[in-house]
Protein backbone atom coordinates (compact mmCIF):
# COMPACT_ATOMS: atom_id res chain seq x y z
CA UNK A 1 0.00 0.00 0.00
CA UNK A 2 1.26 3.42 -0.88
CA UNK A 3 2.37 5.35 2.18
CA UNK A 4 1.36 8.69 0.66
CA UNK A 5 -2.17 7.38 0.35
CA UNK A 6 -2.23 6.59 4.08
CA UNK A 7 -0.71 9.88 5.07
CA UNK A 8 -3.33 11.79 3.11
CA UNK A 9 -6.21 10.22 5.03
CA UNK A 10 -5.89 11.95 8.36
CA UNK A 11 -3.50 14.29 10.10
CA UNK A 12 -3.65 12.22 13.27
CA UNK A 13 -2.75 9.06 11.38
CA UNK A 14 0.12 10.87 9.79
CA UNK A 15 1.64 12.21 12.99
CA UNK A 16 1.24 9.09 15.12
CA UNK A 17 2.28 6.75 12.35
CA UNK A 18 5.41 4.84 13.29
CA UNK A 19 8.36 5.26 10.97
CA UNK A 20 8.75 1.97 9.11
CA UNK A 21 12.47 2.53 8.62
CA UNK A 22 12.93 1.58 12.27
CA UNK A 23 13.53 -2.16 12.10
CA UNK A 24 15.64 -2.51 15.24
CA UNK A 25 15.72 -0.85 18.62
CA UNK A 26 18.30 -0.97 21.37
CA UNK A 27 16.79 -2.22 24.61
CA UNK A 28 18.42 -1.44 27.97
CA UNK A 29 17.09 -2.27 31.40
CA UNK A 30 17.63 -1.24 35.01
CA UNK A 31 18.65 -4.83 35.84
CA UNK A 32 21.54 -4.84 33.39
CA UNK A 33 19.96 -7.06 30.73
CA UNK A 34 20.18 -5.51 27.27
CA UNK A 35 18.79 -6.66 23.97
CA UNK A 36 18.02 -5.68 20.40
CA UNK A 37 14.35 -5.74 19.49
CA UNK A 38 13.36 -6.37 15.89
CA UNK A 39 10.45 -4.49 14.38
CA UNK A 40 8.22 -5.37 11.48
CA UNK A 41 5.65 -3.09 9.90
CA UNK A 42 2.57 -3.73 7.82
CA UNK A 43 0.11 -1.40 6.15
CA UNK A 44 -3.27 -2.70 5.17
CA UNK A 45 -6.36 -1.46 3.45
CA UNK A 46 -8.98 -3.41 5.36
CA UNK A 47 -11.68 -2.56 2.89
CA UNK A 48 -14.76 -0.46 2.89
CA UNK A 49 -17.91 -0.80 4.98
CA UNK A 50 -21.14 0.30 3.37
CA UNK A 51 -23.26 1.77 6.12
CA UNK A 52 -26.33 3.24 4.49
CA UNK A 53 -28.63 2.69 1.58
CA UNK A 54 -27.22 5.70 -0.19
CA UNK A 55 -23.87 4.00 -0.52
CA UNK A 56 -22.20 5.77 2.35
CA UNK A 57 -18.86 4.10 2.80
CA UNK A 58 -16.39 4.00 5.63
CA UNK A 59 -12.83 3.28 4.73
CA UNK A 60 -10.63 1.32 7.12
CA UNK A 61 -6.85 1.62 6.94
CA UNK A 62 -4.36 0.25 9.46
CA UNK A 63 -0.67 0.39 10.21
CA UNK A 64 0.73 -2.35 12.48
CA UNK A 65 4.15 -2.50 14.08
CA UNK A 66 5.30 -5.66 15.86
CA UNK A 67 8.13 -5.69 18.39
CA UNK A 68 9.98 -8.97 18.97
CA UNK A 69 12.57 -9.52 21.69
CA UNK A 70 15.31 -12.08 22.32
CA UNK A 71 15.88 -11.78 26.06
CA UNK A 72 12.50 -10.53 27.22
CA UNK A 73 9.35 -12.67 27.22
CA UNK A 74 7.16 -10.31 25.20
CA UNK A 75 5.80 -9.59 21.81
CA UNK A 76 4.13 -6.19 21.45
CA UNK A 77 1.84 -5.10 18.63
CA UNK A 78 0.78 -1.54 17.96
CA UNK A 79 -1.96 -1.11 15.41
CA UNK A 80 -3.07 2.35 14.33
CA UNK A 81 -6.47 2.44 12.64
CA UNK A 82 -8.05 5.11 10.51
CA UNK A 83 -11.72 4.13 10.39
CA UNK A 84 -13.84 6.76 8.74
CA UNK A 85 -13.75 9.85 10.92
CA UNK A 86 -12.13 8.05 13.83
CA UNK A 87 -8.44 7.41 14.47
CA UNK A 88 -7.23 5.12 17.20
CA UNK A 89 -4.71 2.68 18.60
CA UNK A 90 -4.95 -0.97 19.57
CA UNK A 91 -2.09 -1.99 21.84
CA UNK A 92 -1.51 -5.71 22.43
CA UNK A 93 1.11 -7.31 24.66
CA UNK A 94 1.86 -11.01 24.68
CA UNK A 95 3.76 -12.79 27.46
CA UNK A 96 5.21 -16.28 27.23
CA UNK A 97 8.23 -18.40 28.03
CA UNK A 98 7.93 -21.99 26.99
CA UNK A 99 7.38 -21.91 23.26
CA UNK A 100 4.03 -20.12 23.35
CA UNK A 101 2.35 -17.00 24.64
CA UNK A 102 0.20 -17.62 27.69
CA UNK A 103 -1.10 -14.13 28.48
CA UNK A 104 -2.43 -11.39 26.22
CA UNK A 105 -3.60 -7.91 27.22
CA UNK A 106 -5.17 -5.27 25.03
CA UNK A 107 -6.00 -1.63 25.27
CA UNK A 108 -7.57 0.83 22.83
CA UNK A 109 -7.56 4.59 22.46
CA UNK A 110 -9.79 6.70 20.21
CA UNK A 111 -8.57 10.21 19.37
CA UNK A 112 -11.85 11.70 18.20
CA UNK A 113 -14.26 10.22 20.74
CA UNK A 114 -11.56 10.27 23.47
CA UNK A 115 -12.56 6.78 24.55
CA UNK A 116 -10.20 4.33 26.16
CA UNK A 117 -10.19 0.86 27.65
CA UNK A 118 -11.26 0.89 31.29
CA UNK A 119 -9.51 -2.33 32.29
CA UNK A 120 -6.19 -1.18 30.83
CA UNK A 121 -6.50 2.63 30.71
CA UNK A 122 -4.57 4.98 28.47
CA UNK A 123 -3.58 8.57 29.16
CA UNK A 124 -2.34 11.21 26.77
CA UNK A 125 0.60 12.90 28.50
CA UNK A 126 1.96 16.28 27.51
CA UNK A 127 5.68 17.17 27.63
CA UNK A 128 7.02 13.66 28.21
CA UNK A 129 10.75 13.51 28.86
CA UNK A 130 12.71 10.35 28.19
CA UNK A 131 16.50 9.90 28.09
CA UNK A 132 17.03 13.61 27.73
CA UNK A 133 14.54 14.05 24.89
CA UNK A 134 11.35 16.04 25.40
CA UNK A 135 8.32 14.82 23.49
CA UNK A 136 5.28 17.06 23.12
CA UNK A 137 2.93 14.13 23.62
CA UNK A 138 3.08 10.52 24.71
CA UNK A 139 0.59 7.79 25.37
CA UNK A 140 0.86 5.93 28.67
CA UNK A 141 -0.81 2.54 28.61
CA UNK A 142 -1.37 0.84 31.96
CA UNK A 143 -1.91 -2.91 31.74
CA UNK A 144 -3.69 -3.34 35.04
CA UNK A 145 -4.69 -6.90 34.12
CA UNK A 146 -1.09 -8.14 34.14
CA UNK A 147 -0.02 -9.86 37.35
CA UNK A 148 3.31 -11.67 36.94
CA UNK A 149 6.28 -9.70 38.37
CA UNK A 150 8.02 -9.70 34.99
CA UNK A 151 4.96 -8.71 32.96
CA UNK A 152 4.52 -5.21 31.56
CA UNK A 153 2.70 -2.78 33.84
CA UNK A 154 3.08 0.45 31.84
CA UNK A 155 4.14 1.26 28.31
CA UNK A 156 5.01 4.68 26.82
CA UNK A 157 4.54 5.40 23.13
CA UNK A 158 5.51 8.60 21.32
CA UNK A 159 4.79 9.89 17.84
CA UNK A 160 6.72 8.41 14.93
CA UNK A 161 9.23 6.69 17.22
CA UNK A 162 6.87 4.21 18.82
CA UNK A 163 7.62 2.51 22.15
CA UNK A 164 10.29 4.24 24.23
CA UNK A 165 9.76 2.79 27.69
CA UNK A 166 8.34 -0.17 29.56
CA UNK A 167 7.88 -0.53 33.29
CA UNK A 168 7.34 -4.02 34.65
CA UNK A 169 5.21 -5.08 37.62
CA UNK A 170 8.43 -5.60 39.63
CA UNK A 171 9.38 -1.97 38.77
CA UNK A 172 12.13 -2.91 36.33
CA UNK A 173 12.60 -0.07 33.85
CA UNK A 174 13.20 -0.92 30.20
CA UNK A 175 14.28 1.85 27.83
CA UNK A 176 14.15 1.57 24.08
CA UNK A 177 16.02 3.77 21.64
CA UNK A 178 16.60 3.78 17.92
CA UNK A 179 19.83 2.21 16.68
CA UNK B 1 43.40 -25.63 30.53
CA UNK B 2 43.49 -29.42 30.15
CA UNK B 3 41.28 -30.92 27.52
CA UNK B 4 40.47 -34.32 26.19
CA UNK B 5 38.71 -35.63 23.16
CA UNK B 6 35.13 -36.76 23.32
CA UNK B 7 34.12 -39.20 20.58
CA UNK B 8 30.66 -38.09 19.72
CA UNK B 9 28.60 -39.68 16.99
CA UNK B 10 26.57 -36.49 16.93
CA UNK B 11 25.75 -36.76 13.24
CA UNK B 12 24.21 -40.16 13.88
CA UNK B 13 22.09 -38.79 16.69
CA UNK B 14 20.94 -35.83 14.64
CA UNK B 15 20.18 -37.94 11.55
CA UNK B 16 18.14 -40.26 13.73
CA UNK B 17 16.02 -37.34 14.84
CA UNK B 18 15.45 -36.38 11.21
CA UNK B 19 14.41 -39.92 10.37
CA UNK B 20 11.96 -39.95 13.24
CA UNK B 21 10.34 -36.72 12.12
CA UNK B 22 10.20 -37.85 8.45
CA UNK B 23 7.96 -40.75 9.41
CA UNK B 24 5.18 -38.48 10.65
CA UNK B 25 3.09 -39.49 7.62
CA UNK B 26 2.59 -42.95 9.23
CA UNK B 27 1.17 -41.50 12.40
CA UNK B 28 -2.29 -42.96 11.94
CA UNK B 29 -1.06 -46.56 11.70
CA UNK B 30 -0.22 -48.30 14.98
CA UNK B 31 1.83 -51.04 13.33
CA UNK B 32 3.77 -53.89 14.89
CA UNK B 33 6.58 -53.22 17.35
CA UNK B 34 9.87 -54.58 16.07
CA UNK B 35 12.59 -53.29 18.36
CA UNK B 36 12.88 -51.24 21.52
CA UNK B 37 16.07 -49.25 22.02
CA UNK B 38 16.50 -48.24 25.64
CA UNK B 39 19.00 -45.75 26.96
CA UNK B 40 21.81 -47.20 29.06
CA UNK B 41 22.37 -45.94 32.59
CA UNK B 42 25.59 -44.34 31.38
CA UNK B 43 23.63 -42.40 28.75
CA UNK B 44 20.91 -41.37 31.20
CA UNK B 45 23.60 -40.11 33.58
CA UNK B 46 24.73 -37.62 30.93
CA UNK B 47 21.58 -35.65 31.67
CA UNK B 48 22.31 -33.85 34.94
CA UNK B 49 18.73 -33.12 35.91
CA UNK B 50 16.65 -35.70 37.75
CA UNK B 51 14.34 -33.37 39.68
CA UNK B 52 12.64 -30.06 39.00
CA UNK B 53 14.62 -28.14 41.66
CA UNK B 54 15.02 -24.47 40.63
CA UNK B 55 18.48 -23.31 39.58
CA UNK B 56 20.10 -20.09 40.84
CA UNK B 57 21.78 -17.98 38.20
CA UNK B 58 23.54 -14.64 38.05
CA UNK B 59 23.55 -12.26 35.08
CA UNK B 60 26.79 -10.42 34.24
CA UNK B 61 25.03 -7.17 35.10
CA UNK B 62 24.46 -8.38 38.67
CA UNK B 63 20.85 -9.50 38.36
CA UNK B 64 20.03 -12.72 40.25
CA UNK B 65 17.27 -14.98 38.99
CA UNK B 66 16.04 -18.57 38.99
CA UNK B 67 15.48 -21.06 36.20
CA UNK B 68 12.91 -23.84 36.31
CA UNK B 69 13.60 -27.40 35.15
CA UNK B 70 10.94 -29.54 33.48
CA UNK B 71 11.78 -33.19 32.89
CA UNK B 72 10.07 -35.28 30.26
CA UNK B 73 10.85 -38.88 29.32
CA UNK B 74 9.40 -41.72 27.31
CA UNK B 75 9.65 -43.28 23.89
CA UNK B 76 9.54 -41.94 20.35
CA UNK B 77 8.20 -44.28 17.69
CA UNK B 78 9.72 -44.59 14.24
CA UNK B 79 7.34 -46.24 11.79
CA UNK B 80 8.56 -47.93 8.65
CA UNK B 81 7.53 -50.41 6.00
CA UNK B 82 5.52 -50.04 2.81
CA UNK B 83 2.32 -49.61 4.77
CA UNK B 84 3.89 -48.34 7.98
CA UNK B 85 3.17 -51.76 9.38
CA UNK B 86 6.22 -51.79 11.66
CA UNK B 87 7.77 -49.50 14.21
CA UNK B 88 10.78 -49.25 16.49
CA UNK B 89 10.77 -47.47 19.85
CA UNK B 90 13.56 -45.18 21.00
CA UNK B 91 13.82 -44.09 24.60
CA UNK B 92 14.46 -40.40 25.31
CA UNK B 93 14.92 -38.12 28.29
CA UNK B 94 14.56 -34.35 27.99
CA UNK B 95 15.16 -31.56 30.48
CA UNK B 96 13.88 -28.09 29.57
CA UNK B 97 15.43 -25.18 31.48
CA UNK B 98 13.24 -22.07 31.39
CA UNK B 99 13.13 -18.54 32.77
CA UNK B 100 11.45 -15.28 31.79
CA UNK B 101 13.94 -12.60 32.82
CA UNK B 102 16.17 -13.01 30.93
CA UNK B 103 14.12 -15.18 28.58
CA UNK B 104 15.69 -18.65 28.49
CA UNK B 105 14.17 -21.79 26.98
CA UNK B 106 16.78 -24.50 26.46
CA UNK B 107 16.21 -28.21 26.00
CA UNK B 108 18.83 -30.81 26.86
CA UNK B 109 17.90 -34.15 25.34
CA UNK B 110 19.28 -37.60 24.85
CA UNK B 111 17.60 -40.15 22.63
CA UNK B 112 18.71 -43.65 21.81
CA UNK B 113 19.57 -44.65 18.25
CA UNK B 114 19.65 -47.95 16.44
CA UNK B 115 23.32 -47.61 15.53
CA UNK B 116 25.91 -49.31 17.69
CA UNK B 117 28.64 -47.02 18.90
CA UNK B 118 31.42 -47.31 21.39
CA UNK B 119 30.94 -44.20 23.51
CA UNK B 120 27.75 -42.71 24.92
CA UNK B 121 25.99 -40.06 22.87
CA UNK B 122 26.31 -36.39 23.63
CA UNK B 123 23.42 -34.31 24.91
CA UNK B 124 21.43 -32.60 22.14
CA UNK B 125 20.87 -28.91 22.91
CA UNK B 126 18.18 -26.77 21.33
CA UNK B 127 16.28 -23.56 21.93
CA UNK B 128 12.64 -22.98 21.05
CA UNK B 129 11.79 -19.37 20.36
CA UNK B 130 8.34 -18.07 21.17
CA UNK B 131 8.40 -15.25 18.68
CA UNK B 132 9.83 -17.27 15.83
CA UNK B 133 6.72 -19.37 15.31
CA UNK B 134 8.21 -22.22 17.28
CA UNK B 135 11.41 -22.35 15.26
CA UNK B 136 14.19 -24.50 16.75
CA UNK B 137 17.70 -23.17 17.16
CA UNK B 138 20.30 -25.91 17.61
CA UNK B 139 23.76 -25.90 19.13
CA UNK B 140 26.71 -28.03 18.12
CA UNK B 141 29.05 -29.46 20.74
CA UNK B 142 32.77 -28.89 20.57
CA UNK B 143 34.30 -32.38 20.50
CA UNK B 144 37.05 -31.29 22.87
CA UNK B 145 35.97 -31.42 26.52
CA UNK B 146 37.04 -28.68 28.91
CA UNK B 147 38.60 -30.43 31.90
CA UNK B 148 38.53 -27.41 34.18
CA UNK B 149 35.96 -24.63 33.82
CA UNK B 150 35.95 -22.00 36.53
CA UNK B 151 32.99 -19.90 37.67
CA UNK B 152 33.61 -17.55 40.60
CA UNK B 153 36.29 -19.78 42.07
CA UNK B 154 34.37 -23.02 41.59
CA UNK B 155 35.95 -25.55 39.24
CA UNK B 156 33.73 -27.70 37.04
CA UNK B 157 35.12 -30.70 35.16
CA UNK B 158 34.36 -32.39 31.85
CA UNK B 159 32.48 -29.40 30.50
CA UNK B 160 31.09 -29.44 26.97
CA UNK B 161 30.98 -26.17 25.05
CA UNK B 162 28.06 -25.87 22.63
CA UNK B 163 28.09 -23.29 19.86
CA UNK B 164 25.15 -21.87 17.94
CA UNK B 165 24.91 -23.18 14.35
CA UNK B 166 23.97 -19.62 13.39
CA UNK B 167 27.01 -17.39 14.00
CA UNK B 168 24.75 -14.31 14.25
CA UNK B 169 22.42 -15.80 16.82
CA UNK B 170 22.03 -13.62 19.92
CA UNK B 171 22.96 -16.63 22.12
CA UNK B 172 26.42 -17.80 21.08
CA UNK B 173 27.69 -20.47 23.52
CA UNK B 174 26.36 -22.84 26.17
CA UNK B 175 28.48 -24.63 28.75
CA UNK B 176 27.19 -27.87 30.23
CA UNK B 177 28.41 -30.86 32.19
CA UNK B 178 26.68 -34.06 33.24
CA UNK B 179 27.05 -33.34 36.97
CA UNK B 180 25.62 -29.82 37.28
CA UNK B 181 23.89 -29.35 33.95
CA UNK B 182 23.73 -25.84 32.48
CA UNK B 183 26.70 -23.83 33.77
CA UNK B 184 26.89 -20.73 31.62
CA UNK B 185 25.32 -19.00 28.62
CA UNK B 186 27.27 -16.47 26.55
CA UNK B 187 25.48 -13.82 24.51
CA UNK B 188 26.56 -12.09 21.32
CA UNK B 189 26.63 -8.68 23.02
CA UNK B 190 29.13 -9.84 25.65
CA UNK B 191 26.65 -10.52 28.44
CA UNK B 192 26.54 -13.89 30.14
CA UNK B 193 24.67 -15.76 32.84
CA UNK B 194 26.31 -18.21 35.24
CA UNK B 195 25.15 -20.94 37.60
CA UNK B 196 25.38 -19.99 41.25
CA UNK B 197 26.20 -22.81 43.74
Amino acid sequence: MDIEFIEAQSPVFNTWFQDSTFVQKQVNSSIGISDVASLSHEFRDRGDSTWDDCGGVTQWLSSTSIYRFNKFPYQIEIRFDNYGEEDGFLFSTFYGVQGEFINRYESTYRFVSQRTNTRNPIQLIANFEHLGVLYSEALEIEFQQSSQPSEINRMYVVKEVGIVKLVLNNNTQIDMSTL
Amino acid sequence: MMTKKLNIPFEILFLSLLVLSANSCCMWSKGELQNTYNLTEEQKNLLAYTTDTPLNFLHSGGFQFQLQVIIDQGYRDNRFGDSCQYYDRFEFVNATVIGDLPLINLSFSIIQTDVNFENASAIFVSERRVNRDGALQTFVPNPTLINEFEINGVLYTDVVEYESVDPNHYLTKIYYNSTEGLLQINYLNGEYVQLQP
